[in-house]
């Protein structure tokens, strides 16, 4: 049952405190050039350079079911995070403090020292659902009927009121469908 | 037992690096015996053989007590018993003789990769000793001590005892320091484990049941990186110079330290001259200020011109220190650089346990041992080419007597031969087997259902043979005990993919089967050229880059008109926005990429030029992204995608006409007939429609596949095109349904889709479709599709267009 204690980390995500089971964060980092990776999943946000290994930068926000924070910036902070071999840098807005907290009785949160509470983030889902959606572009690109990712960028959209689809970066000639 | 004691004189660590020192040298050793045993069969003197393998069996034997390995030392000392009866004469060489030796070699190779599992060791152990039983002199290997000089004295042969729970820990840990450096990749590690040690007691049934000779595995087990010492002695050197340069800069650097420091100096001194001025109005002071001033410039422009020398200087150290750090991680990928001759090892052990098991006579006969190439490299293509070794003994090589019947030798050969042609290696796999009956294999094609008869009567020989590679297709009916298991053809390929190679085959019936593969020389380093799309710098591999050109904006071939290379625009590719129409240049630079017999145009926004580009691994997370083969990181540290070209050709390749003689239909060109236009979206039909008149054709339309089958049943088509995803029935089925029927049978299909992936494309030319459209349709792509060389037609009539 609930009522446990914590070992986490309190970080702020668009504006709203969250919390982080320490033993998933391997340290907390700062972002270098982010590369933004065309094709990747909403949620996987780009790549940066971690001391000559390429760490993919996730969006959490997006990851938790939420919206998406801003595009990863330079000098953004991050929490690394491992999970089974897979290296990742949550983007965090802030890393407010570490610290060992009680645990809502749900499970979903923990009280802080001012008695609030702060939702807890599972870092090892969030990965794992990265790697879903990752794994799913592949699936995509190699289930029948077509879409690699290509047909994925390529896919017309289609106008809502003539049923029309209209390619994105149509680019004239006598171009339809 | 032995572990204990020897963790008297090393500890758990020392014990793991001696374990793992002594399998890299007896594998050496063991196949020194393998090669002397087989040596004699090609006619070189037995004495010598015999002379050479009892030397490398006797240090082995010692190298073995020395690292506690009793049962090692107890086989190796049979072994060289029986060697020496032959050598005293008392007993033949024989053939027999020659084949147990090599048994035995790889007996205790397997034995000695699996130490860390005692169960299985043990079992190992028996067994060798099982063949060597009928060779050895009525010696009790524990009742004598043996002849030879050894420290520590070897351990008595005693089979494990159960052992009690302190023991094993021991082991465990020396076993695990032994096979878990943190370097290892987890899969590897985790491979290791379960093949060699820290197997506990659920697994002991596992491994028991395990093949005696496992060829597969036991090679990979070595972790240590062996390097010819020539080649340290060049990084030490390389090292070495980097440490001059480095020092040389220091000084600089301390001299424009000193040169600035003077120059605040003079700064100042200046600044209290000035402030002397102020008061100045008498001549001799003037004169003396003047004078000062004089000196002080004097002063400032000696410093700036060692300013200017030293920054000079700089420079040139800066640049000599780019060279020596260039040669360092040349002399560095020579260091991960091996020669084939350990592959080729590998390969022979694999090819006699398979042939063993087939009970197939075949000998291998390699060329270009001295070829280079990656480890990483080396380690990847190993299983493949097991499997090909594999597939020739099954399939193959022919039954002696059947052999002898056909004219061959009684004895099948397999030749590989290794060879470097520029960035590749090329290595060819080649058996003198039956070869592959093509016209066989298209009846089996048919028969199995895989193809219609159509497409089997349009493919080439050389589209039957490669479609052996494809998911699911075996060359014999039987899954056998070899072949059956492990990686078929479509692995074999897809694995040389994803190194970077391809790989192609040829068959003549009768003389044999030639696999050609084609392999990066180094996944690690490689040349590459680098471009900007979007604002974001990319690499594609040199290897299938072939050109670069600029190519106008419109172009949807390049060069323009027949023969051309589809054009594609990365930013499409990738998703990311294209430049606005009003801002985009009227030519735009492009790579042409080349890969597996195609070739494909790529638009980018500037070319940034080749590169020498260091290959990082994506990584779980990014990896299932099919665009990109991996990253690297620039000089300034950030991250570069590299883009994949087999990917490319595959996701991009809009137009790719059918292989000339596949086109065996009626050309449509003669006349314009009538044409069936099929799609659920009305856009779509009008634009095919008016399209289609304006050449000629009268145009029926129809909104879905079932509807296109009742007008198709009722009127003679000379063309139908359609949509692929349409209610009630799709245009895959609509094309079955043609094809079976002989009126429609033959009718040119095009299909019009905006999903078109290799699957989508290899369906169509299995139907006998006359081409594929991705849409966005533009009028050109049709035209190409209907006739080749459309577009240039379209070029010069503008207004039809």
């Amino acid at each position: 049952m609930g009522a446990e204690l914590r070992n986490v980390i309190v970080f702020a995500l668009a504006g709203v405190r969250h919390a982080a089971e320490l033993r998933w964060v391997r340290e907390v980092v700062t972002l270098g050039f982010v590369t933004e990776i065309p094709t990747a999943p909403p949620g996987v946000t780009g790549a940066f350079n971690l001391r000559g290994n390429l760490v993919p930068v996730l969006d959490t926000g997006v990851l938790v079911g939420g919206r998406a924070s801003a595009p990863p910036r330079q000098g953004d902070g991050a929490l690394l995070v491992e999970l089974d071999g897979v290296v990742a840098a949550l983007r965090v807005d802030k890393v407010d403090e570490v610290a060992t907290l009680q645990q809502t009785r749900d499970g979903a949160a923990v009280i802080d020292g001012r008695g609030r509470s702060v939702p807890l983030v599972d870092p090892s889902a969030v990965v794992r659902r990265a790697i879903a959606l990752s794994q799913a572009v592949r699936e995509e690109a190699e289930g029948e009927g077509a879409s690699d990712l290509t047909a994925e960028s390529l896919r017309p959209v289609r106008d809502p009121t003539t049923g029309a689809r209209t390619p994105p970066g149509f680019d004239g000639d006598t171009t339809l469908g | 037992m032995a572990d204990r004691d020897l963790l008297v004189d090393f500890d758990a660590e020392e014990l793991a690096l001696l374990r793992q020192l002594f399998r890299d040298e007896a594998h050496d050793a063991l196949e020194q015996v393998t090669t002397r045993a087989q040596g004699v069969a090609r006619g070189q003197p037995v004495a010598e053989a015999v002379h050479d393998m009892m030397r490398v069996t006797h240090t082995l034997k010692g190298s073995a007590g020395t690292v506690g390995l009793g049962d090692v030392v107890d086989l190796a000392h049979k072994l060289e018993g029986a060697l020496a009866a032959v050598r005293s004469g008392q007993r033949p060489w024989t053939p027999a003789f020659a084949e147990a030796v090599i048994e035995i070699a790889d007996g205790i190779r397997t034995y000695v990769d699996a130490v860390g599992d005692p169960t299985r060791a043990a079992a190992l152990a028996a067994r060798v000793h099982e063949l060597l039983a009928p060779w050895s002199e009525r010696r009790a290997p524990r009742t004598t001590t043996p002849p030879y000089g050894m420290s520590p004295p070897p351990p008595d042969h005693v089979p494990p005892p159960p052992e009690p729970a302190d023991d094993t820990d021991d082991r465990g840990a020396a076993s695990r320091s032994i096979m878990l450096p943190g370097s290892l990749p987890a899969s590897l590690a985790g491979e290791l484990v379960s093949d060699g040690v820290g197997a506990d007691a659920d697994d002991a049934s596992t491994s028991m049941s395990m093949p005696l000779v496992d060829t597969s595995t036991g090679y990979d087990a070595r972790t240590l990186l062996r390097v010819e010492p020539e080649r340290v002695d060049e990084l030490m050197s390389a090292a070495g110079e980097l440490l001059f340069d480095r020092n040389r800069i220091e000084r600089r650097v301390q001299l424009l330290r000193t040169l600035t420091r003077e120059l605040g100096r003079a700064r100042s001194a200046l600044r209290d001259d000035t402030s002397g001025v102020r008061g100045a109005d008498t001549l001799a002071l003037r004169l003396a200020l003047e004078a000062r001033l004089r000196a002080v410039e004097g002063q400032i422009a000696a410093l700036t011109t060692q300013l200017a020398q030293t920054t000079a200087a700089l420079l040139d150290e800066a640049e000599a220190m780019r060279r020596n750090l260039g040669e360092l991680q040349r002399g560095l990928t020579r260091v991960r650089m091996q020669t084939a001759r350990a592959l080729f090892a590998q390969l022979a052990r694999a090819l006699r346990a398979a042939a063993r098991t087939a009970g197939a006579k075949v000998e291998l006969r390699t060329r270009g041992e001295d070829t280079e190439f990656d480890k990483a490299v080396a380690e990847r293509v190993t299983d493949p080419l097991i499997q090909l070794l594999r597939n020739a003994v099954v399939h193959g090589i022919e039954p002696p007597a059947e052999r002898v019947l056909r004219g061959k030798a009684a004895t099948g050969t397999i030749r590989v031969h290794a060879r470097q042609e520029g960035n590749l290696v090329v290595v060819e796999v080649a058996d003198d087997g039956r070869g592959i009956d093509v016209k066989k294999l298209r009846e089996r094609f048919v028969e199995s259902g895989r193809w219609s008869r159509a497409r089997a009567e349009l493919a080439t020989d050389d589209d039957v043979l490669h479609a052996l590679f494809d998911p699911g297709v075996s060359s014999r009916d039987e899954a056998d005990e070899l072949s059956g298991r492990g990686i078929g053809l479509d692995l074999v390929r897809e694995t040389i993919a994803r190194l970077g190679g391809e790989i192609r085959m040829t068959s003549t019936p009768g003389k044999g089967t030639t696999f050609t593969l084609r392999l990066p020389v180094s996944t690690a380093v490689s040349q590459a050229m680098l471009f900007k799309v979007h604002g974001q710098v990319y690499a594609l591999p040199n290897t299938q880059v072939v050109d670069t050109a600029l190519v106008d904006a419109d172009a949807t071939t390049w060069p323009p008109g027949p023969g051309g290379a589809p054009v594609v625009r990365l930013e499409q590719l990738l998703a990311v926005p294209s430049t606005p129409a009003g801002e985009a240049p009227p030519r735009r630079p492009a790579v042409v990429v080349a890969y597996a017999d195609q070739r494909l145009v790529c638009t980018v926004d500037k070319l940034v030029g080749p590169r020498e580009i260091v290959v990082k691994q994506l990584g779980p997370l990014l990896a299932p992204l099919p665009l990109f083969a991996g990253a690297t990181i620039s000089g300034s540290g950030k991250v570069q995608l590299i883009l994949d070209p087999a990917a490319l050709v595959r996701a991009a390749y809009p137009d790719r006409p059918l292989a000339p003689a596949a086109v065996a239909e009626p050309a449509p060109e003669a006349l314009a007939g009538r044409a069936l236009v099929v799609d659920d979206s009305r856009a779509i039909r009008e634009a095919l429609t008016s399209m289609l008149a304006r050449e000629g054709w009268i145009v029926d339309v129809a909104e879905d596949g079932a509807r296109a089958l009742a007008l198709a049943e009722q009127l003679p088509y000379d063309l139908v095109v359609t949509d692929l995803e349409m209610p009630r029935m799709g245009g895959f089925e609509l094309i079955d349904r043609l094809r079976a029927e002989p009126r429609t049978r033959a009718t040119p299909v095009v299909i019009v889709s905006s999903r078109v992936s290799p699957d989508v494309r290899r369906r169509a030319r299995e139907l006998g479709g006359k081409g594929v459209i991705t849409k966005p349709l533009t009028r050109r792509k049709l035209l190409e599709v209907l006739y080749p060389g459309a577009a240039d037609r379209a070029d010069r009539d503008p207004s039809r267009g």
